[in-house]
């Protein structure tokens, strides 16, 4: 018997068959002409920077008003599921689960390096090394950590979660352009749409993986008295890639989630350690008074490019910020509302953004603080040494604290468990938007994403450094970007839809 | 005939091409009577209700036609004059000529034909001059806009008739897209299904039936000057709630639209009687 396959079904793996090659084709170029590459990825991040970068930070604020209005307008009210669905989580579970979500490797590594880098070097015309410098850049790495990073990935994990809960359509970007372009979200479009955006993720896990190499090898380094060199950090990211995938191979990577949990708790550990060890109540004054700067000081922070201070520093950092946050957004968003699930979305809406904003902004007070308290109150000198080797930001300030071999110690393996598990919720996570729920190449898909993801970054980390990652991601974000708004535009549309269906049916 | 008696609020400054225009359009659509009502503005200066020679003129136009024609002074009081006038006298049809206003003059002086749509309970024939003469021929067909409600069960015996005016009728829904491909396809099968089934309700006419996705606003107006359509049927809210029925958002926008003509029908219909005539008294709820 002849069996057709649906378009959908033909053209399933169009996505994933996309971005593989483009990235394939993007190492191997990369890895035997770098300097071609890099001169290309830098020329488009000026471009950007120079043309689009208010195009970043006006949709970074749409997102953090969008949000605020699903929650309070009449959709607020509208079950995350079935209307009839109940809360998969207790309350407690519920906000355990979203201040985890906050707590990862970027804020124990970018917001401490960047904060101590822009103490060192203000951008608007603050002495730098003083108190006001200190205020300053906690103000600003507060905007790059608080609500607008929320806001993005809540709005599009609603849409994303919206559309699947409740329509049960595929967990894909292009599912919510449906109102908007139809069945052409099905056909090539809405291919190009996804492969946009599995890129995007696969630019964001690598660079991610790359942080974490970078930061496992300076622990490592600092820890043993080792040289911080590229062989190290290339040692750190096979570690890191090799775990899961040995795990994906051997058809147990369950156990590679098994991680997540001590590492969180050790993460909250480490935190209450240096409150306790280091300048507890210096640390929680100097924390209410710059979210009260933040709080006090939002809007103008957040719609400030940069361009008339220069168009660098601030609003050059938070470019690559919001990039970042929108490149990781489909796959923070989707666990946001997974675990949301059976809860309104105004619920879901005020706890994303106040449960993980709060502690990650308590977490980026500790950890950044205890490096200006170092700085401000007892004249040790490390944010020159942070703003030159950024990755060593966490160990400088610990190794200047009692116990700091156990401290630097418990951090290695918080920064080695933080990214095994990212790099395999990631490989998942790309494999379930570039593949259909029901394929049979789940497995080949996974170790796929893994080989790619970690030779990205590997070639990245050995060319490029930080600052190529920082490029790379901005650039990657540039398609994302107008996908994210869209998909917002569908979630509206599918919201009045449901409420014209209802009154229809009551009339 | 299919309309015993239609009012037709007049002003004696409309040109003599618009209301020659609109007495052809409602002698095609089967009226035996006419009652010809010139509404005097609230700054009209005395004796502007006096031209009796225009007045006549423009009766004449109607009775060219084989419309028997009376006519009527009122002044403006409020904007349910028109409406009021209708019930006093009777008439199941009101007629009128539309003249376009943008949507600043809408805001500042209203417009009297939408108040009367909104407050009247028989049909409204808004007559509009096409700004092409592809928009809408005299001899095309009529556009039905269905919306699949209470609206159907009177539309459909009035489009079945010969004497509502001959030719072709278009069986039109458009809806917004659904947000997920399943229920879009279920819905467009459900469309196809009802259209097909209005269709084979229309013994008397030739019927082609359109399923469109869209906003229905924007839709109907633009397939009827495809179509080159001598005017939409389009029937108003069938929301329920208390007091009258809105126009809705979908007629309002179709009533507005330029080169358009439009017959509103009112949810809360007459019942067309099959010996040709109905009691404006009886009412389908």
């Amino acid at each position: 018997m002849s069996q057709t396959n649906t378009p959908t079904e033909r053209f399933a793996g169009v996505p994933l068959a996309l971005t593989g090659a483009g990235l394939a084709v993007f190492i191997t170029v990369m890895a035997l002409q770098p300097v071609w590459v890099l001169d290309i990825i830098r020329l488009l991040h000026r471009f950007v920077a120079a043309r689009l970068s208010a195009w970043y930070v006006l949709s970074a604020s749409a997102f953090v008003v969008a949000a605020l209005y699903l929650a309070f307008s009449r959709h607020g009210l509208k079950i995350i599921g079935r209307p009839d669905e109940r809360p998969r989580f207790s309350l407690s579970a519920w906000l355990t689960l979203l201040l985890s979500a906050g707590l990862g490797l970027g804020v124990l590594f970018l917001g401490v390096a960047d904060t101590l880098t822009r103490f060192a070097a203000p951008s608007t015309g603050v002495a730098p090394y003083g108190s006001e410098a200190a205020r300053e850049a906690m103000q600003t790495v507060y905007l790059q950590w608080g609500i607008h990073m929320w806001a993005i990935p809540l709005v599009t994990g609603l849409a994303l979660g919206w559309f699947h809960f409740r329509r049960d359509t595929p967990i894909r970007l292009s599912s919510t352009l449906f109102p908007l372009v139809g069945f052409r979200a099905e056909r090539y479009p809405g291919h190009v749409v996804n492969a946009c955006v599995v890129l995007g993720g696969a630019v964001a896990a690598a660079s991610t993986l790359g942080f974490a190499s970078l930061q496992l090898a300076a622990g490592v380094s600092s820890l043993f008295g080792l040289e911080d060199s590229p062989a190290l950090v290339l040692a750190s990211l096979l570690v890191i890639t090799a775990i899961p995938m040995s795990l994906v191979l051997l058809k147990r990577h369950r156990q590679v989630q098994l991680l997540r949990r001590p590492a969180t708790i050790s993460a909250g550990v480490l935190m209450l350690l240096l409150l306790l060890i280091g300048p507890g109540n210096w640390i929680l004054s100097f924390f209410s008074t710059t979210l009260g700067d933040y709080l006090t000081n939002l809007p103008g922070l957040a719609l400030g490019s940069g361009v008339i201070a220069g168009g660098h520093a601030s609003g050059e950092q938070s470019l690559f910020y919001w990039a970042f946050w929108m490149v990781w957004a489909p796959f923070t968003g989707v666990f946001l509302v997974s675990v949301s699930r059976g809860r309104t979305i105004r619920s879901c809406v005020i706890a994303s953004l106040t449960i993980p904003v709060v502690g990650i902004l308590l977490v980026l007070a500790i950890s950044a603080g205890a490096g200006l308290y170092l700085e401000l109150e007892r004249g040790i000198l490390v944010a020159d040494a942070i703003a030159s080797a950024p990755e060593s930001a966490m160990f400088v300030i610990l190794s200047e604290f009692r116990f700091s071999f156990v401290l630097r110690f418990v951090l290695v393996l918080i920064v080695g468990g933080f990214g095994v598990v990212m790099l395999d919720s990631s490989s998942w996570f790309l494999s379930r938007l570039s593949l259909p729920a029901d394929s049979s190449m789940k497995l080949f898909t996974r170790v796929l994403w893994l080989v790619l993801t970690g030779a990205l970054a590997a070639v990245m980390v050995v060319s490029a450094g930080m600052t190529g990652f920082r490029s790379l991601v901005i650039v990657a974000a540039l398609p994302v970007m107008p996908v994210l708004l869209l998909s917002l535009a569908g979630l509206i549309w599918a919201l009045r839809y449901e409420d014209r269906e209802k009154s229809a049916s009551v009339s | 005939m299919v309309f015993e008696k239609v009012l037709v609020p007049l002003k004696l400054n409309e040109s003599t091409r618009r209301v020659e225009s609109l007495a052809t359009s409602v002698s095609g659509f089967g009226a035996r009577s006419v009652v010809l009502v010139h509404v005097v503005g609230p700054d009209a200066g005395p004796g502007s209700h006096g031209n009796t020679d225009l007045l006549e003129n423009r009766c004449a136009m109607f009775s060219n036609l084989g419309l028997r024609v009376e006519h009527r002074t009122v002044w403006y009081s409020d904007s349910g004059v028109v409406t009021r006038v209708a019930r006093e006298i009777g008439a199941d049809c009101i007629a009128a000529s539309w003249k376009p206003k943008n949507w600043i003059q809408r805001s500042f002086s209203g417009s009297m034909i939408m108040d009367t749509i909104r407050t009247t309970d028989v049909p409204v024939f808004v007559h509009k001059q096409p700004l092409l003469p592809s928009w809408s021929d005299p001899k095309g067909p009529i556009l039905y806009a269905t919306a699949f409600d209470v609206v159907d069960r009177f539309a459909l015996p009035l489009l079945n008739r010969n004497d509502f005016g001959p030719g072709h009728v278009i069986l039109l829904h458009s809806a917004d897209r659904a947000p997920d491909p399943q229920t879009e396809r279920a819905r467009r099968e459900q469309a196809e299904g009802t259209l097909g089934r209005l269709a084979a309700r229309c013994l008397n006419r030739s019927v082609t039936t359109m399923s469109l996705t869209g906003q229905p606003e924007r839709v109907i107006p633009r397939q009827a000057r495809l179509a080159g359509a001598r005017m939409v049927v389009i029937g108003k809210s069938a929301t329920v709630q208390d007091g009258p029925r809105p126009i809705g958002r979908t007629a309002e926008a179709v009533v507005h639209a330029r080169g358009v003509s439009v017959f509103v029908l009112p949810a809360d219909a007459p019942v067309l009687h099959a010996s040709g005539s109905w009691d404006p008294e009886e009412y389908s709820s």
